[in-house]
């Protein structure tokens, strides 16, 4: 019996709270300046006049405002960008959710595959997916378009699609959003206690009725969430507006920054303009995240709390499985099989011919798209840059939010509803904005042009998904697991490394890849932030499919898409293992 | 050994009241004593063990172990959990689940200053598991244990320190009925044999006799009394105390002399009282098995507190009966191992010095989880 309580020699330790107000703070201070700082930013730089930077001496003006909202294209703008969320939205939301449906409660032959099939078109570049149907639906060569003309007899050497269309656009937005759309639905359904509606059958209220008076009442806010949470994210979409777009000669807001923000020959810097929109699109996204709270607080009062025996019964679909799965399976062919086919089809072609017989004398078959990689500085360069992007990113999101959800969960404070606050930000800003943001802080500055710049970004966007994920893992951690450690005389910092940090594993690495994917296939923060010293894949493939070089961007796509699925494929192997210890 | 002097701590929920988790607690526990806190949930009792461990901070009063002031709320002291040299086994047993038996026992080993040889701390965790009876199981891996073995390897790594002090938050809990029991008997064993100074928390009143020394019964956040399981059950000062502890006939009355009171079921006479004046309130706490069933004899002579009744209904439950027995329309509940006859005239007697008298409408606060 010879231990005896320690601190015989010091007196009057607060130490408990002292730990937990500086590392709050710290947090929240690393938050603030990636989130709303930019903002300040860009408020400053919205009432600059022409050649001036945010915080450069001078006088403030409205000008911006006014240039940016009496211009001839300003009401196309607006039009065209409330037109492609909105329509992307109404179309997709309807396909996502009999997808989720179908996945969570019927019996669908594959339904339990629908989580590795529909991770797969998640980690591939919306870029890649618009560049595959370019070269599927392109007027001219366009490979269906070839097709359908030789079936029906039409010689007109056009048509009868258009991809470089209002349509063209939220078809292939459409195409792309559904995967995560039908993940977000999926998590609607399984919040739904099933007892609900089986109390209802057993009332004998046959299952359309059930489905009518019961299930779609109880689901509505929840979907409507999604379909709103969607069509923000319609609104930052750029690189399928910017692949398509300027050829259909349409112009979103996301690419209006865009290009309003390339510097050009004749004018010196005009950020007020960006500045402008960005504002615009900034009241937009927090207009909708507002509708989006309200309504998660009308499905929390909704939601049952259902328990690990959470079992509804599935609806035997009989023969009508077959054309559920065709559904499905359809959905796959034009999302993944399609593009990626013809793309790597493109990729050995010296020109692009569409893969008709007609034209099979003329197929140059080469290897010099690869090869060329080689030397393009492809690997050394831009390639590592990317991975090391990536990878930085990821870490530091996943290690940040880590430590954000320990605070949330473990030492609650009015300081830690604070940092979940300022977490959350950012689903209420649009990436392109925030982005611009990032933009107009560091432009003049050391930090601009470089990776770094690029990593924060990447962390200040993928900030709330990280935090929602690592909350939860975090609250299903038994917190004697932690004091258990405390009372065996470890501190706090070896209780979070040892304990916390290594159970929380799974969570830390399924997040940690899918930020890596997920950074690894954008476009969006490398075309807006990356400049001469900091070049990524997604700045090469996007000047040589502007140089209309399409055979070397379907190449270096190809690649990338290949790094992503591997990474993913291996990356869920570990993740399973690691569950399983 | 612990000594715990007006101890309070309050919680602030957002946008209710303030919430008394501890009121103004006082406990002394001795070196070498099986301390039970036991109340109902939300009674306080774990927070005040979580207060000692460190691992909740109290808002006031005072914490002193093994002569070492671990908390004063006057002199602004706070020893963090870790430097309070404990042991402590948690509710959910808390084994970390990606160690081994070995590395968990360890763990509070490896913390020791100065540090420990890896032979020595081998050796211990040898003698740990020994004591638990999990001798050679260090290289086992934790998820696949039964929840007795987690339950062994939990007390293993809180002894593993030899601490002199040793906290339980419902340790059985999670155990089946028959584990509990044999588990219980392990405890109490080890506790005496090592010596150590217990403080252990249950809602359970079989296991709280069991198991203490003393025992303090909590309600909201207070103390309503402390003493040995024997003064608690036959000397209940609060009524609630006594509900808590078995099922309890009660009967309203009015004191009639400073030794009797009127009921319903007839003048009662209880144990001499100068607290309570003639003509107050009062309320009777008699136990079913403190009532006596003498079966009819003619010529019995009637004695003091003796009464007629008829038996109105019977429950058998295996070891013993529990009748309804009518008396002046009150019906008391009696609990004897012989067999009477339902429906029949019956004679009960309750001995004097049995009776507890409480003040009137003290009852009233007497939580409805509590009792049985």
């Amino acid at each position: 019996m010879g231990s005896t309580p320690g601190a015989h020699s010091q007196p009057a330790l607060f130490r408990l709270r002292q730990f937990r107000q500086p590392g709050a703070l710290s947090v929240l201070a690393v938050l603030v300046v990636l989130v709303i700082v930019p903002l300040f930013f860009m408020v400053l730089a919205s009432f600059r006049p022409e050649g001036l930077l945010p915080l450069d001496p001078g006088p403030f003006t409205v000008s911006p405002y006014l240039e940016a909202f009496t211009g001839a294209d300003f009401r196309p703008i607006i039009r065209d960008t409330l037109l492609y969320a909105g329509l992307g939205v109404l179309f997709a939301l309807p396909i996502a959710f009999v997808f989720a449906f179908l996945t969570e409660r019927t019996d669908m032959p594959l339904r339990n595959s629908m989580y590795v099939l529909m991770f797969v078109p998640m980690s591939t570049p919306v870029f890649a997916t618009a560049l595959g149907w370019v070269l599927l639906l392109g007027p001219r060569g366009g490979t269906v378009n070839v097709y359908l003309r030789a079936l029906f007899g039409i010689d007109s050497g056009e048509g009868p699609f258009n991809i470089f269309s209002m349509t063209g656009l939220v078809f292939v937005h459409v195409l792309g959003i559904i995967p995560t759309m039908w993940l977000f639905l999926t998590a609607v359904l399984r919040q739904m206690d099933p007892a609900l509606e089986e109390a209802a059958l057993a009332s004998g209220a046959s299952r359309w009725q059930v489905l009518r008076t019961v299930t779609a009442p109880l689901m509505r806010p929840g979907v409507a969430a999604v379909g709103i949470y969607f069509f923000v994210t319609g609104l930052e979409s750029l690189e399928l507006p910017l692949a398509l777009g300027p050829t259909a000669g349409i112009e979103l807001l996301s690419t209006k920054i865009f290009f309003s923000l390339l510097p050009s020959a004749d004018l010196g810097v005009n950020y007020g303009i960006p500045a402008a929109f960005g504002m615009l699109g900034l009241a937009m996204g927090v207009l909708g995240s507002l509708i989006y709270i309200r309504l998660v607080r009308q499905t929390s009062q909704f939601a049952v709390i259902t328990g690990k025996g959470y079992r509804p019964r599935l609806i035997a679909l009989g023969r009508w499985k077959y054309v559920a799965l065709g559904a499905v399976a359809l959905f796959i062919l034009m999302k993944v099989v399609l593009p990626f086919a013809i793309l790597l089809y493109a990729s050995f072609l010296r020109f692009y011919v569409p893969p008709v017989l007609e034209f099979a004398a003329d197929m140059r078959w080469t290897l010099l798209h690869y090869t060329r990689l080689l030397d393009y500085r492809f690997f050394g360069s831009y390639f590592v840059n990317t991975l090391i992007v990536a990878v930085e990113a990821a870490t530091l999101t996943m290690l940040l939010v880590s430590f954000i959800g320990w605070l949330v969960v473990r030492r609650p404070s009015k300081l830690t509803d604070l940092i979940n606050v300022v977490a959350f930000m950012p689903l209420a800003i649009p990436g392109v904005i925030s982005t611009l943001a990032l933009f107009l802080m560091f432009v003049g500055t050391p930090l601009y042009g470089t990776l770094i710049l690029l990593t924060l970004a990447f962390v200040a966007r993928y900030l709330a998904f990280g935090t929602r994920l690592m909350h939860s893992a975090m609250l299903q951690l038994h917190q004697e697991l932690e004091e258990a450690s405390q009372a065996s005389g470890a501190n706090n910092l070896q209780t979070f490394i040892r304990i916390t940090l290594r159970l929380l594993i799974p969570a830390f690495l399924s997040g940690w890849l899918w930020v890596l994917v997920h950074a690894a296939k954008d476009f969006s923060v490398a075309l807006l932030l990356a400049s001469a010293g900091s070049v990524l894949v997604a700045n090469i493939v996007y000047e040589a499919f502007i140089g209309g070089h399409f055979n070397e961007s379907a190449a270096m796509l190809v690649v990338l898409i290949t790094f992503n699925l591997i990474f993913v494929v291996a990356g869920r192997k570990v993740i399973g293992q690691s569950i399983a210890q | 050994m612990i000594e715990i002097r007006g101890l309070g701590k309050d919680f602030q929920r957002a946008g209710e009241s303030v919430v008394h988790a501890l009121r103004t607690v006082d406990v002394t526990v001795e070196r070498g004593e099986f301390f039970v806190l036991l109340g109902p949930s939300g009674s306080g009792k774990t927070t005040l063990l979580r207060c000692v461990a460190g691992l909740a901070v109290p808002d006031r009063g005072e914490i002193v172990l093994d002569g070492v002031t671990v908390y004063s709320g006057d002199k602004r002291i706070l020893v963090p959990p870790e430097r309070r040299g404990l042991g402590m086994v948690f509710q959910s047993y808390a084994i970390w689940p990606h160690m081994t038996i070995l590395e968990n026992v360890a763990l509070p080993l490896t913390q020791k200053r100065p540090r420990l040889g890896k032979a020595e701390i081998r050796e211990r965790v040898a003698r740990a598991l020994a004591l638990v009876g999990l001798e050679g199981m260090e290289g086992r891996p934790t998820p696949l244990l039964s929840g007795g073995q987690q339950q062994r390897v939990a007390l293993a790594r809180s002894l593993a320190t030899e601490p002199v002090v040793l906290l339980m938050d419902e340790p059985l809990s999670n155990l089946d009925a028959r584990l509990r029991e044999e588990v219980r008997k392990e405890i109490r064993s080890l506790a005496a044999r090592l010596d150590i100074t217990t403080l252990y928390v249950t809602h359970d009143q079989v296991e709280a006799m069991e198991l203490a020394d003393r025992i303090a019964v909590m309600h909201e956040g207070d103390i309503l009394q402390q003493g040995s399981p024997e003064e608690l059950y036959c000397r209940p000062e609060d009524p609630r105390v006594a509900q808590f502890f078995g099922s309890t006939n009660w009967i309203d009355g009015r004191m009639r002399d400073k030794d009797a009171v009127e009921t319903a079921v007839g003048c009662l006479a209880v144990p001499d009282s100068d607290t309570r004046a003639i003509g107050d309130a009062v309320v009777v706490a008699v136990r079913p098995e403190d009532v006596e069933l003498i079966p009819d004899a003619p010529g019995a002579v009637p004695e003091e507190n003796y009464f007629r009744g008829r038996v109105v209904s019977n429950v058998f439950l295996g070891d013993h009966r529990v009748y309804t027995i009518e008396v002046g329309g009150f019906p008391l509940l009696a609990r004897t191992l012989a067999s009477v006859l339902v429906g029949g005239d019956i004679s009960v007697r309750i001995p004097r010095e049995r009776v507890c008298v409480f003040r009137a409408g003290s009852r009233n606060e007497i939580p409805s989880a509590a009792g049985s």
